[in-house]
This record gives structure tokens, sequence and C-alpha cells, in this order.
């Protein structure tokens, strides 16, 4: 009896004879070559074969003219056959094996049924609905980091300025350091500074969990397909749209996250454009902006600002194709797209706290750093008889420096020392703007931690029940997401003290037209240089040329929008 | 409807309606790129949805978005007509 032993293959499928002789010769050849040997022999042939540009110079430039030469024979062996469809053909027949082991062990229905993610698709999707259903999601997004967010930021805000200042202040006065200049740095530096920024922190956690919540599902790639058809109108297709959308995040990863895009000429074009997408970090000046100047429609005030931010990227976007990028056309668009899935709560709650405390990280060093020079700025004295730590804001060298800046920001309407001053230490990082703001304005207001003395318990009593009714006010703003308004008053502008000082400054620099100038200083908070981490980003990923065009255009394209915002607005009796 | 034998692009299948591809015209690198995603002759495939600028494709279980001007290079013929 002989047994005869089942032959094993190391190759369980093999190609047409043709190309699978033409293989065996060419992987023995390869073999052969030790310069060569560092691929594997048989994949290597496939991939010469397949027409593969780096492996064939790879093949080129390490095995030598004979090597090449027998290799130019065998494809032009099978190009008798086969003609320009070889790679194709290739190709096809390894999806053919594929299927062939998936119809042998799967059973399916004849027709694929059409899936839930599919029926989704057919409304989500649609060629007419898709784009106001993806305009809906955003106005809910806003909605959730604008009014859902703000009794959180009011109570975050006054337990900042009110019991944590008094602690701090009466921990000093225990150590018999109370009143000096150290006082005046952790209350009008750190304090006024970092917290005034870290107060915004619920504002950025409901932005997060809004775009988790929109990457997690599945929705984020059908937004990519939508608005493939907007992202014409920038010169670009559907798939620099995630790049965009991460920009309303922050800047810095999107311009990363053009690495996806297939030319060159596509990611330095979405890079260029991702700093139009109003990030996070310019959030929130505008909820404080909009808060004291447009109280009643603080949302729509800040949903045209990101409106405004994207219109203004199709205008640059469509300037750029005509003039730099003329030459170069765009590549095809192809995306997979995977089924919708349902969120986990956990891998939101995660996504929410990196994002979020690499903002708090931000707000320990380099906010941090940038409000305790602010900081000394305000506390020397250039004019005056002030001492140190104890001088008017106007005679502090702070002052003085942004006094220099002023004329570049009168015909914007906000030619004050505080705003240009704010402007100028924004290019740190934007959220600064409100730290050097609440730090100037704040430095004015006496009764900041002047207050009565009050218990501990008193404190942690108002901390608790102050947190409680933001709770409430939160539960009550729900309903408003979807035009059901219960509460009938709107939510109190943040620390009443500064909101009176920037009302009257913005008053004055603009003759009588703040509201107005406020806006103007938001379009220009919305379009200016980008922060130096962006800057670098940008240098790293396009060089130096393509960094500088970013931030010198930048700089124009905001001034002159916030110059048609203020005097336009004027020339129409606003 | 029986089968039309006569080859049309994909971009002018209804929706809904199921297809066969039978051929691609395009440039090598494209054609590569292609059928690398999975868009192979003989491949059954139906398109779920149109945005005004590219199609989504079902291809197996894969949902593909692609623009207008690749589904002109994608050559099918119709199997089933879509409900239109």
């Amino acid at each position: 009896m002989t047994t005869v032993a089942a032959p094993v293959s190391p190759i369980p499928f093999r190609y047409p004879s043709p190309i699978e002789l033409e293989l065996e010769q060419l992987a023995i050849l390869f073999a052969q070559t030790p310069a060569l040997a560092v691929y594997p022999a048989r994949w290597l042939a496939i991939q010469a074969l397949e027409g593969d540009e780096t492996m064939l110079a790879e093949i080129e430039s390490r095995g030598g003219s004979a090597v090449t030469a027998a290799l130019n024979a065998s494809l032009e062996r099978l190009r008798a056959s086969y003609g320009d469809e070889l790679d194709i053909v290739i190709v096809d027949h390894r999806y053919r094996f594929v299927h062939d082991v998936a119809t042998r062990a799967m059973i399916r229905p004849a027709t694929p049924p059409a899936t839930l993610s599919d029926r989704i698709d057919r409304i989500v999707t649609h060629r007419w609905f898709g784009i106001p259903i993806f305009l809906a999601v955003m106005w809910v997004v806003f909605k959730l980091t604008t009014d859902v967010a703000a009794p959180l930021v009011d109570w975050l805000d006054s337990v900042l300025s009110g019991p944590i200042s008094r602690w701090v202040v009466a921990l000093l006065g225990m150590v018999g350091a109370g009143g000096g200049w150290f006082e005046s740095l952790l209350i009008d530096g750190v304090i006024a500074g970092v917290g005034g920024v870290l107060a915004f922190v619920p504002v950025l956690l409901s932005l997060y969990f809004a775009l988790a919540l929109l990457e997690d599902s599945g929705y984020m790639a059908r937004a990519a397909f939508v608005m493939d058809r907007v992202m014409r109108l920038f010169g670009l297709h559907g798939k620099s749209f995630l790049p965009m959308i991460v920009g309303f995040g922050c800047s810095v990863p999107a311009i990363y996250a053009t690495r996806t895009l297939d030319s060159r000429r596509d990611r330095i074009l979405t890079g260029l454009l991702v700093p139009f997408m109003s990030c996070s970090a310019r959030l929130p000046v505008y909820v404080l902006m909009a808060m004291i100047f447009f109280p009643a429609q603080a949302g729509q005030v800040i949903f045209g600002l990101y409106l405004t931010g994207i219109v203004v990227a199709v205008g640059v976007g469509a300037l750029l194709r005509r003039t730099l990028f003329l030459r170069q056309p765009a590549t095809p668009f192809v995306l997979e797209l995977p089924p919708y899935r349902l969120p986990t709560l956990r891998n939101i709650l995660r996504q929410m706290w990196e994002r979020t405390s690499a903002f708090v990280r931000k707000a320990g060093t380099i906010i941090l750093a940038t409000s305790i020079v602010v900081w000394l700025l305000l506390a020397t004295p250039v004019r005056g008889d002030g001492q140190f730590a104890d001088t008017p804001v106007e005679q502090s060298a702070f002052a003085a420096l942004a006094h220099a800046a002023t004329p570049v920001f009168a015909p914007l309407g906000f030619g004050n020392w505080e705003s240009s001053g704010a402007l100028v230490t924004g290019l740190i990082a934007k959220e600064v703007v409100v730290g050097t703001l609440t730090q100037v304005y704040v430095g004015n207001d006496e009764t900041a931690t002047a207050g009565d003395p009050v218990s501990l318990s008193a404190d942690v009593i108002e901390i608790v029940s102050g947190l409680g009714a933001a709770i409430s006010d939160v539960l009550r703003t729900l309903p408003g997401i979807v035009g059901i308004n219960l509460n009938a008053t709107p939510a109190e502008p943040v620390n009443t003290g500064l909101a009176t000082a920037i009302q009257a400054s913005l008053a004055t620099s603009s003759n009588g037209h703040g509201a107005l100038a406020a806006l103007a200083f938001l379009v220009f908070v919305l379009l200016y240089t980008p922060c130096v981490a962006t800057l670098a980003a940008s240098r790293h990923e396009f060089g130096l040329r393509w960094m500088l065009v970013s931030l010198l255009g930048q700089f124009a394209i905001a001034w002159l929008a916030a110059l048609i915002v203020f005097q336009g607005g004027l020339m129409l009796g606003v | 409807m029986k089968q039309t034998s006569h080859p049309i692009p994909l971009r002018f299948v209804q929706q809904g309606a199921r297809a066969k591809l039978v051929g691609i015209q395009s440039s090598q690198r494209m054609s590569r790129r292609l059928s690398e995603l999975g868009f192979v002759p003989g491949i059954e495939l139906s398109v779920i949805a149109d945005s005004g600028s590219a199609l989504m494709i079902a291809l197996g279980d894969s949902r593909m978005a692609i623009e207008y001007p690749l589904a002109h290079a994608l050559l099918v013929t119709v199997v089933e007509h879509g409900a239109c």
C-alpha cells in the first residue's frame, strides 16, 4: 500500500500560467541576486509585474543591468497577451481567489439586502437633504458649546474670582505674605490670566463631546461625502474636509491630518485654509465678547463667525487655485466609508479627557508663562509715580508697548491699547486674548478681591449651590437646542466688572459704536495670524515659505475683513 | 427589466440599481488604484447615494465614495434597475 503525502504548497494560490511562469523565473533570479535579498523574492516579482514604480526603481538600482534586462523581457512577453492591463489582471486574480474562498465558506442571499447603514445613508447623504442635515447637526453642536455650557462657565468663573481668590489672599495673609507684589502676581497674574482661560473648560468639553460623537458614529465620513460638492468651491475635494473639521478643534492636529491627502498640492492648499476654520481656542473669545455685546443673540453671532471663516476660506481657496496653484490639477476623490456604529460612552469620555487635558496642560505652561509676562509688564510703571505691582494700568509698561500697536487697529474701531495688547499676546495662543483682557481690565476692578471676609463654610456652600443652579440651568437650555426656550432671560454675562470695562473701552475707541467694534474685533480674532504652535506645524509640514504665506496673508486678510465690517457698518449707519 | 448587454458608465446608473462592472477606462495608475479598492471586472455593485459631485457605491460589504469623473471611467452593465 502506498500513501501519498498531501502536497503542502507554500503558495496556496497561483496566477494564470503565463504570469506564474514569469513570476517563478523572476523570483529565482531575484533570490540569486544578493543585493535584492532584503525583499521576499516572490513578493518583489509580483510588485515588478504590477508595475510598482518604487520597487521597479529599487530593482534597477540594486539589481543591475542583467536583472533589469530579464525583467523587461518578462514584461515584454506578458504585454503581448495582456497589453496594458497586466496589473489589473494580477489584482483581479487575487480578488477572484478571495471571492472564491469567501463564497465557499459563507452563505448569503442572492440579492444583498439593504443594510440599516444604507437606509440611513439614503436620507443622510441625500443629494438635496444632505447639506441641510449637515448644517442642522453643526447648529446643534454650536448650541451645545454656547448655550448649554454657559451656566457652567459662569459658575467656574465666579468660583475662581470669588472663593478661590479669597482663599489665596487668606492663605497668603496667614503666612505673612499678604498685600504685596506676590499676592498681586497670584491674583492679577495667575488667577486672572490662567483662570480666565480655564473657566472655558466646559465649552471645550461640550465641543469635544460633539466631535467624538460625530467621529465615532461614522457620520464624519458621510459629512466628507456630502461636503465634497462644497469643497470643490475651495478647489479641494471631500477628503480635505476631514482635516478642515479637525480644524474646528485645533489647527495643529488639522495640519498634520493633511498627511492623509494624496498630493502635495492638496496638502499645502488644505494646510493654508485650515486656520480659517475657527479653532476651539478662539471660542472663549467669541463667548466672552458675544455675551457682553450680544447677550440675546450670542449663539447666532458665534455661528455667524464660524460661517464667516468658511466663506473666507472658500474665497482664499479660489484665489490660490487661480494663482499659486494654477498648473496643478486636483487628485481624484475616493473615500471608503465605515458602517454606522453606536458610539460607546467609554470612548467618547476618553477622547473628551485626552483633548481637554491637552488644553489644561497648555493653560499650565504657555498660558501661565504669558500671564506672568503680561503681569510683569502691567506691574512695571513707566510713567507717573506708581510703585512696582502698585501702578495704574495706564502707566504700565504693557500699556506703553500696546499703545505703539494701536494705530494699526484704529481704523478697525478697536484702537485702544487694551485690545491691541490682547491681540499681540493672542499670537502665542488665541485663548490668551481672554486671559489678557481679564488681566488688563480686572486690574482696574478693585472690588474683585476686596470683598467682605467670608467664612470657609459659607464659601463651600456658595460653590456647591452655585454648581446646583448651573446644572439646573444647563438642563433648562437643552430643549433650546431644538428651538424651545425655557429661559426667559439670557444668561448673565461673564464677570460684570469685566463686561462694563470692555464695553466702556470699546465705546471710546469707536466713538460710540462699541457693538460694531466688538464685531470687527471678533472677525479679526477669527482670521488673524495663526498661533505659534500652528505656525510651527505649518513650517514642519510645508516649509518656511508656505508658513510665511500663512502668517502674512492671514494678517492682511483679517485686517481687511475687520475694516470692511467696521467701516461698512458705519456707512450703513449701524 | 431584463439585463441590458450594452455597457454604460457607472455615472449614469440610477440610484438603487445594481450593475456588474465590465471594464475600467482610465489611466493605468488610476485603474490600478481602483482595482486595489475592489473595483475589479465581474463584481456587482449598486449605487446608494448621489451627493451631486460623487456617488456612494456598495461594493460587497464596503461602501466607497467616488467622484463623478471616476464614475465615468467605470463601465458597467445594469443587472437590475432601481426604483426611480
